[in-house]
């Protein structure tokens, strides 16, 4: 039995706001269970890629459905529920500066879902301690770049059972300590028929075979290409 | 046929669309249709609405309190000056008081709330919108307008408000007291705070919530404005003397439209 499509870029160009760079094209199905590992040069890329399966920006030509609906010819309440349902581990800019993790952690959370708040610490902390964290933190002193910090953005990533999660490439490396929570987490999303991009600059975990990936792709020449391993 | 005769009224305006003052007032219309809508009213939105209603609430009471006093003196001291020019203390104390009322109230208090509040607003959402926050919260369907905007510019509106209340009446109070021991001739307390109120009427009881209200509405939908609606994610340097005054033209321009038109 075919999978669902969860994302679809149908014909996709999106522009780039990188010199030298201009658009990218994007064509292809993400279905229920797929993890696509994606390679890029640069974080714009990446950054560009995500922005058009959230429907951030608007593409060029072609369409980008997200469970069958084109972002572009959506009502705003509907387009945001939608979003609702997209966990995103960003490169920057995680957290509410003037909040502390806890708050930050579970915005999306108590703003989609009608599931009390008691419920949803409770989840949260279940969560918070698969990623290595002692439970929901709630300093508001952790930075953005601390690994603290990203553990609480995995936590509100996967928190609600999301139908497509979205991790865009670090600075640094994954570690291992944070790794093996984060492909397991991934791995409890395609169970349960979402599906989870992955992209990544220069980390050893594209190139990795134990990488349960069902697509390995890499910019060239302004497309998206197979890899293989 | 219709699109073109709207086409036909638009043209001439065409220049103003997307420009700031219009991106306030359509801040200022949606924030207030949203926030008649239950459904706006989400966990995240409710806790933001409370969270800066204290903040520009009871941070900007000791500055509200002391520009009250200060105020209050300076009208005893512009009281003592007309009343040795013309000599009729009843038409002398309604005129201060109807300038108090109209506009001296709204615009320090607006002053006030623009520099305690209006300015966090500013340099909390211009921060997230540089840091990259707001686009972490968009890509999670929580829009930054319903998010941020609507709370908080609900909560500057009223804030601006009660604390617009408290100014008359601290400036009303201190006057009064200044007054009577400088020795300058005065009602008691009682009948000041009674002739206060009977001004209002006079004035139009509608005149300080009307004016206060929008001016809190006007302060913070122009500091989000200024801070979230910029075409790039760049760090915007102009963004603190900017922001600062186009509120600051925000602030005079609906208090002249208030005065003109209430």
């Amino acid at each position: 039995m075919e999978r669902a499509p969860v994302l679809r870029f149908d014909a996709v160009t999106i522009d780039v706001p990188l010199e030298g760079l201009g658009h990218l094209e994007l064509e292809g199905t993400l279905r229920g269970g797929d993890l696509w590992l994606i390679q890029t040069d640069d974080e714009a890329l990446g950054q560009a890629l995500i922005d058009a399966a959230t429907g951030l920006t608007a593409p060029r030509r072609g369409a980008v459905r997200f469970l069958g609906h084109d972002w572009a010819v959506m009502p705003d309440g509907f387009r945001d529920a939608l979003r609702g349902r997209i966990g995103l581990i960003p490169r920057r800019g995680l957290f509410l500066p003037y909040a502390d993790l806890a708050a930050s952690t579970l915005i999306a959370a108590r703003f989609h879902r009608t599931a009390d708040d008691r419920a949803l610490v409770v989840a949260a902390d279940g969560l918070a301690r698969r990623f290595g964290l002692p439970g929901l933190a709630r300093d508001a002193s952790v930075r953005d770049m601390s690994v603290d910090a990203l553990r609480a953005a995995c936590v509100r990533a996967f928190l609600g059972e999301p139908s497509l999660v979205l991790v865009e490439s670090r600075p640094l490396p994954w570690t291992d300590e944070l790794l093996q929570p984060l492909v397991d987490a991934m791995q409890h999303v395609r169970d349960r028929g979402g599906s989870v991009i992955w992209c990544l600059q220069d980390d050893p975990v594209f190139d990795d075979a134990a990488m349960p990936a069902t697509e390995r792709l890499r910019v060239r020449g302004r497309r998206l290409q197979q890899v293989d391993t | 046929m219709a699109g073109a005769a709207v086409r036909w009224l638009r043209g001439p305006w065409d220049w103003l669309a997307g420009t700031w003052p219009v991106l306030v007032v359509a801040v200022v219309a949606s924030s207030v249709w949203w926030a008649l809508r239950p459904l706006s009213w989400r966990r995240p939105v409710r806790d933001e609405f409370w969270r800066f209603a204290a903040l520009a609430g009871i941070g900007s009471l000791r500055p509200i309190v002391i520009a009250a006093a200060l105020v209050g003196i300076g009208l005893v001291g512009q009281a003592i000056i007309l009343l040795d020019a013309v000599g009729q203390r009843e038409a002398v104390l309604t005129t201060l008081l109807t300038f108090l009322i109209r506009e001296a109230t709204p615009i320090v208090v607006g002053l006030v709330t623009l520099g305690r509040a209006g300015l966090i607003n500013l340099d909390e959402l211009g921060a997230m919108r540089s840091a990259g926050t707001v686009r972490t919260l968009e890509a999670q369907g929580l829009d930054p307008l319903l998010l941020f905007v609507m709370p908080r510019t609900l909560a500057l509106g009223l804030c601006t408000f009660a604390h617009a209340v408290v100014f008359l009446a601290v400036s009303v109070m201190v006057g009064n007291i200044t007054a009577q021991v400088l020795g300058v001739a005065v009602d008691d307390l009682a009948s000041t705070a009674r002739h206060t109120l009977r001004v209002m009427g006079e004035v139009g009881v509608f005149v300080l919530p009307v004016k206060t209200l929008l001016i809190g509405f006007a302060i913070a939908a122009t500091t989000s404005v200024s801070a979230l609606m910029v075409a790039d994610r760049r760090v915007d340097l102009d963004l603190m003397p900017r922001g600062f005054f186009r509120a600051l033209f925000a602030l005079f321009t609906v208090s002249l439209l208030g005065s003109v038109v209430l």
